[in-house]
């Protein structure tokens, strides 16, 4: 849907900044829109029919449709400038250097520790 | 010229006739803001009783957006979220509003002058008082409750995440962002925020219709409004959760944004006989100039 790029560099914050906000947006959404459709149904007369006379109820429900729908073509822009790292599996890499140090480290003290060992044994 | 107005509640202002010559029936308006020069006007008219006017052409630009209630043009009816646009001197149909109508009616570029008549005041009319474009106007109506919401690609990307609905656009050349009409509706989403300050080359004008909106300059709830010349710094906004903010825009031109960050104001003199602390002077805004008094040089702002 979104045919150019958008250019994140104009708004304020970054892509994590902005995922935030719209996971929160399409939230509110949603529950205003699950609000007011329980609304519409409670107001179904004994037919079953939907209350079409009570103008403003539809209004507002069609409304809030049209408002979650607006966000989807934010999900896909989203989607389409995910940066690596937050793609799946990317927080992993930086940990395992870690790891790699640290035993690297661990191994190194045990080796000095077994040296001085030695040397005090011969000592005696 | 129109004074920058920001902001006040509508339901704060006093009522008056409602300025609608030709038509039958009782309407009051509250002023929201008044170009005393040339007759350019943003207000709220009152239907007290149903009111109806033949056809004519206005004097001026006009824009009606139904807030509340139904109306018929020729043939059409219309209700809430309705929007009219005629340019001036374009002749349009029939008109009739039902008792209890609310809109919201912008004249631009002209006084409240209405003839009644079968063809329009001139060969061609053009799009409006301050169109770059050759082309004929048009009358222009619009069921806004059935668009959809757009992303704010208009803008280009500074507030991307905003949503629109343009009701009426006359496009601004390349070379000259002062020509041409923007009208729209603008959604700013639950949560939405910007913390950035914001000035155009155009000006800016808004009536919040739902929801609730912080900003520098207060806080935006329905039925506020303001009226903001060009060149006028705004920003710091944080919309509110659940519903966000809802506002219907007019702008006359590109709105192109210009952002500024780090903002600080330096005020440098020496109080003579006065307490700085408790008996500092107020920076002047804006205050209203008529064309035979030309712009101030803010000396001594």
């Amino acid at each position: 849907m979104s045919d150019q790029e958008v250019d994140f560099s104009q708004i304020r914050g970054d892509w994590f900044f902005h995922m935030n906000y719209l996971v929160n947006a399409l939230e509110q959404t949603q529950k205003r829109q699950a609000k007011l459709w329980r609304q519409v149904k409670a107001a179904r007369n004994a037919d079953g029919a939907l209350p079409v006379d009570q103008d403003h109820l539809m209004d507002d429900f069609i409304d809030a449709v049209r408002m979650t729908n607006s966000f989807m073509d934010d999900l896909i822009m989203m989607q389409e400038q995910r940066p690596d790292s937050a793609k799946k599996g990317a927080k992993k890499k930086p940990a395992k250097k870690k790891a790699k140090k640290k035993t690297a480290k661990k191994a190194a003290t045990k080796k000095a520790a077994k040296k001085t060992r030695k040397k005090a044994a011969k000592k005696k | 010229m129109r004074p920058h107005v920001e902001l006040i509640q509508d339901a704060d202002l006093i009522l008056h006739p409602a300025e609608l010559p030709g038509g039958e029936g009782r309407a009051y308006q509250r002023n929201l803001s008044v170009d005393e020069e040339d007759g350019s006007a943003s207000t709220h008219i009152f239907f007290d009783t149903a009111w109806n006017r033949p056809a004519g052409y206005h004097h001026a630009d006009i824009e009606w957006y139904v807030v509340k209630g139904a109306l018929k043009i020729g043939d059409r009816m219309l209700g809430k979220g309705a929007y009219i646009r005629a340019p001036a001197g374009l002749r349009i149909p029939q008109m009739s509003v039902a008792e209890g109508t609310e809109i919201l009616l912008f004249r631009e570029y002209g006084d409240w002058g209405f003839s009644k008549s079968k063809k329009n005041r001139d060969k061609l009319v053009l799009r409006g008082g301050n169109t770059a474009s050759s082309a004929a106007g048009e009358l222009t109506i619009v069921e806004s409750h059935r668009m959809e919401w757009m992303p704010n690609v208009y803008e280009g990307d500074t507030q991307r995440f905003l949503k629109l609905k343009l009701l009426y656009h006359d496009p601004a050349p390349a070379d000259d962002n002062n020509k041409g009409f923007v009208t729209m509706l603008a959604w700013a989403p639950p949560g939405w925020s910007d913390n950035r300050l914001v000035h155009h080359p155009v000006f800016e004008e808004a009536y919040s219709l739902d929801g609730h909106l912080e900003y520098n300059f207060g806080t935006l709830d329905a039925g506020t409004y303001f009226f903001r010349p060009a060149m006028v710094k705004h920003g710091h906004f944080v919309a509110g959760e659940e519903r966000g903010w809802m506002g219907f825009f007019r702008l006359d031109g590109s709105l192109v944004n210009w952002i500024t960050i780090n903002e600080r104001v330096i005020v440098e003199g020496d109080a003579v006989n006065y307490d700085p602390e408790t008996q500092a002077p107020l920076m002047a805004g804006i205050p209203v100039r008529s064309r035979t008094a030309g712009d101030w040089d803010l000396d001594g702002q």
